[in-house]
C-alpha cells in the first residue's frame, strides 16, 4: 500500500460530522440530514446481533460513516490482537466506512487490556515498531488507516524528537494518514510547555486527512482531555490556524461524557463550520505583506 | 530502555493501586511531576472499568448506591483476589456476581449476587445471536418422529434460579423503584429466563415444567434425551404445554439433525 494522499481516503464526505451516541439514535434516525457524516466507535458494535446492530444498519443507510477504534494497540509490544482485527474487519464489511482510525498509543501489555490510551516515547525505535504494526494492520484490513495524536500527561526520558516529528515520521514510514486532534494538541502543548502553533506547523501536511475537536478541563497543574464540554474558544482558534495550514478537512465534534442534547452538538458543529470558513477566507486573501 | 521494558514498567505501575513514586523512564511535564502524570492514567483506567461495571449492572448500582458500588468494584478490579485479569471490557462483569456475597454489607443484601447474575444474562442477551426460526421440516418431525431432532437454548437466552424474586426486582427497577419492594425469600425458588425476543432483553418467570424442560435442553443436544431427562426429573411434567410456550417464545432452537 503506497502513494497515499489524503484525498484518496476521504471519499465524498466533508464538513463537520458528529460522534454517534446511542442516546441520540432516535433523534438522529427520525430526521433527514442532521449531520454530513457520523463517527461510530468500533468497540461498541462488536456484538453478534441485537438492537445496536439494527440501529447501526439504519445509520449506514442514511449517512457516510467513520469508524474510530481504541483497541488496535498500534504501539503495543503484545502480538497484534487477531480477534479484535477480525471483529473490526467484520464491522468494516458491514458498514463500508469512509475512514478507519485509531490512536498513536499502546493499550495492552502481556495480554492485559489497559482500557486507556497509553503514551509512547518519541524515538526511532518506536517509529520503526509502530510503523511495522500499522503496515500489518493495513494489510489485514485491506485499507489505509488514520492515526490520531494523544493528549499527554507524562514525558519520557528517552524522547529523541518533538511529538509532531514523531507523528509525521510514523505516518510516512507506515504509509498511513493522520487524524489531527486539535484539542489534544492544545492540551499537550499546555501540559508540556511547547507551542501549539509550532506543533501544527511541524506536521507534514500531505498526510493529514481529518480533524477532531473536543473540550478539556482545567486543573492547577495540567489540562485534562475530557470530551465532556463544548469546544473551548482557544481550541477553535488553534483549529483556524490548523485550517489555514492544511486547508479544510472533514472534522469531528467529540463529546462523550456529560452528553448534552443533540441540538447542543449540532450547535458545536455550526461553530466549527464558521471557524473553518473564517480560516478559509483569510487563507484566500493574501496579506499586504505578501 | 527498550520499548517493551518501558511499557512493562508503566503497565505494572498503573495496575498496582498501591504503587507510589514514579514509574521508571518517565520524565515530568511543565507543572506536572511524572508520578502525578502517571497517576492520571491509573485513575482513568479504573474509572473506565468502574463505569463499564455500572453499565452492566445498573440494578445492583441503583440498589446499593454509588459509594458502595464503587467500593465493591474496586475490590473486584484491583483487590488481591481480583478475578478481572485480562482487562477485556466485553467480559468485565463475568466474575462480579461471585464477589458480591463476600463483601461486608452482603448480609443486608443477600440477593445482590443473584440480581447481578440476572443482569449479566441481560447484557449477554442484548448482543447475542437470535434463535433460528423453526422450519417446516422440524415442525413435521416434532409431530411425527422426533428421534432426529437436536435442541439447545436460544443463543441469547440464559435460565437462572434464585431464592429471591429477582424478576420482581427487575420489573420494579424498570418502573424506577416507585413502590417499596418486599425482597424476601419466603415465596420459594424463583426460576427465570432472560432472552431477547425482539429488540430488548426480557425477563420472564418460568413454571416448574418449563424450568425442568429448559434445564434438560441446556444439557442435552438430543431432543428425545432432553425430554427423557426432564421426565425423569419430574414425572408429572406436561412436556407439550411447556413446549407450547417455549417454541413460540423462541426460548429454544430445535433443528433436524442432518
Amino acid at each position: 500500500m503506497t502513494g497515499t494522499s489524503w484525498t484518496k481516503v476521504t471519499g465524498g464526505a466533508q464538513g463537520v460530522g458528529l460522534g454517534f451516541r446511542l442516546e441520540h439514535a432516535q433523534r438522529i434516525l427520525e430526521e433527514e440530514a442532521v449531520s454530513p457524516w457520523f463517527e461510530v466507535l468500533a468497540d461498541n458494535f462488536f456484538v453478534e446481533s441485537g438492537p445496536r446492530l439494527a440501529i447501526l444498519d439504519k445509520l449506514t443507510e442514511r449517512y457516510p460513516l467513520a469508524v474510530h477504534c481504541v483497541g488496535l494497540n498500534l504501539g503495543g509490544t503484545d502480538p497484534l490482537d487477531r480477534e479484535y482485527l477480525a471483529q473490526l474487519k467484520k464491522l468494516i464489511n458491514r458498514i463500508n466506512p469512509l475512514w478507519v482510525s485509531d490512536h498513536l498509543c499502546w493499550t495492552s501489555f502481556e495480554g492485559r487490556r489497559l482500557n486507556e490510551l497509553m503514551p509512547l516515547p518519541f524515538t526511532q525505535e518506536t517509529i520503526k515498531h509502530v510503523a511495522e504494526r500499522i503496515k500489518r494492520i493495513q494489510d489485514a484490513l485491506g485499507r489505509h488507516i488514520l492515526v490520531e495524536n494523544l493528549s499527554s500527561y507524562v514525558s519520557f526520558e528517552q524522547n529523541e524528537m518533538p511529538e509532531w516529528e514523531f507523528l509525521s515520521q510514523v505516518a510516512q514510514e507506515a504509509d498511513c494518514m493522520i487524524l489531527l486532534d486539535v484539542n489534544n494538541i492544545y492540551v499537550s502543548a499546555r501540559n508540556a510547555g511547547f507551542s501549539s502553533s509550532e506543533y501544527v506547523e511541524g506536521v507534514t501536511p500531505d498526510r493529514v486527512a481529518q480533524f477532531h475537536l473536543a473540550g478539556f478541563e482545567e486543573f492547577d497543574t495540567h489540562y485534562l482531555d475530557t470530551h465532556g464540554r463544548e469546544v473551548p474558544d482557544e481550541v477553535l482558534e488553534l483549529f483556524e490556524k490548523t485550517i489555514e495550514r492544511f486547508g479544510p478537512r472533514p472534522t469531528l465534534i467529540e463529546w462523550d461524557s456529560n452528553l448534552p442534547p443533540f441540538e447542543t452538538l449540532k450547535a458545536q458543529a455550526v461553530r466549527a463550520e464558521q471557524a473553518m470558513s473564517r480560516a478559509m477566507s483569510r487563507k484566500s486573501i493574501p496579506s499586504a505583506a505578501e | 530502555m527498550k520499548l517493551a521494558d518501558q511499557q512493562a514498567a508503566l503497565a505494572k505501575w498503573v495496575l498496582d493501586a498501591k504503587a507510589q513514586g514514579t514509574p521508571k523512564g518517565l520524565a515530568p511535564l511543565k507543572d506536572l511531576d511524572a508520578g502525578a502524570g502517571a497517576n492520571l492514567y491509573r485513575d482513568a483506567i479504573l474509572e473506565v472499568e468502574i463505569r463499564a461495571l455500572i453499565i452492566t449492572f445498573p440494578i445492583v448500582y441503583d440498589l446499593v448506591g454509588d459509594r458502595y458500588f464503587r467500593a465493591a468494584a474496586k475490590q473486584y478490579l484491583r483487590g488481591e483476589d481480583s478475578r478481572f485479569r485480562d482487562g477485556n471490557l466485553d467480559k468485565i462483569g463475568n466474575g462480579f456476581p461471585a464477589i458480591l456475597p463476600t463483601l461486608e454489607a452482603a448480609e443486608q443484601t443477600p440477593y445482590l449476587a443473584d440480581v447481578a447474575r440476572m443482569e449479566l444474562a441481560i447484557d449477554r442477551a442484548s448482543g447475542g445471536l437470535d434463535a433460528a426460526p423453526l422450519d417446516q421440516e422440524t415442525l413435521t418431525a416434532l409431530s411425527n418422529d422426533p428421534s432426529d431432532l437436536q435442541c439447545r437454548l436460544c443463543p441469547n437466552a440464559t435460565i437462572l434460579q434464585s431464592q429471591y424474586p429477582i424478576d420482581k426486582i427487575h420489573a420494579s427497577w424498570l418502573e424506577g423503584f416507585k413502590e417499596e419492594l418486599d425482597i424476601s425469600n419466603d415465596s420459594g425458588t424463583t426460576s427465570i429466563i432472560v432472552w431477547r425476543p425482539e429488540d430488548e432483553a426480557k425477563v420472564s418467570r418460568l413454571s416448574i415444567d418449563e424450568w425442568t424442560l429448559l434445564s434438560a435442553i441446556s444439557t442435552h443436544h438430543s431432543f428425545l434425551k432432553a425430554v427423557e431427562s426432564a421426565s425423569d426429573q419430574n414425572p408429572q411434567i406436561d412436556v407439550a404445554s411447556a413446549l407450547a410456550n417455549a417454541i413460540p417464545s423462541r426460548w429454544v432452537e430445535i433443528t433436524v439433525n442432518s
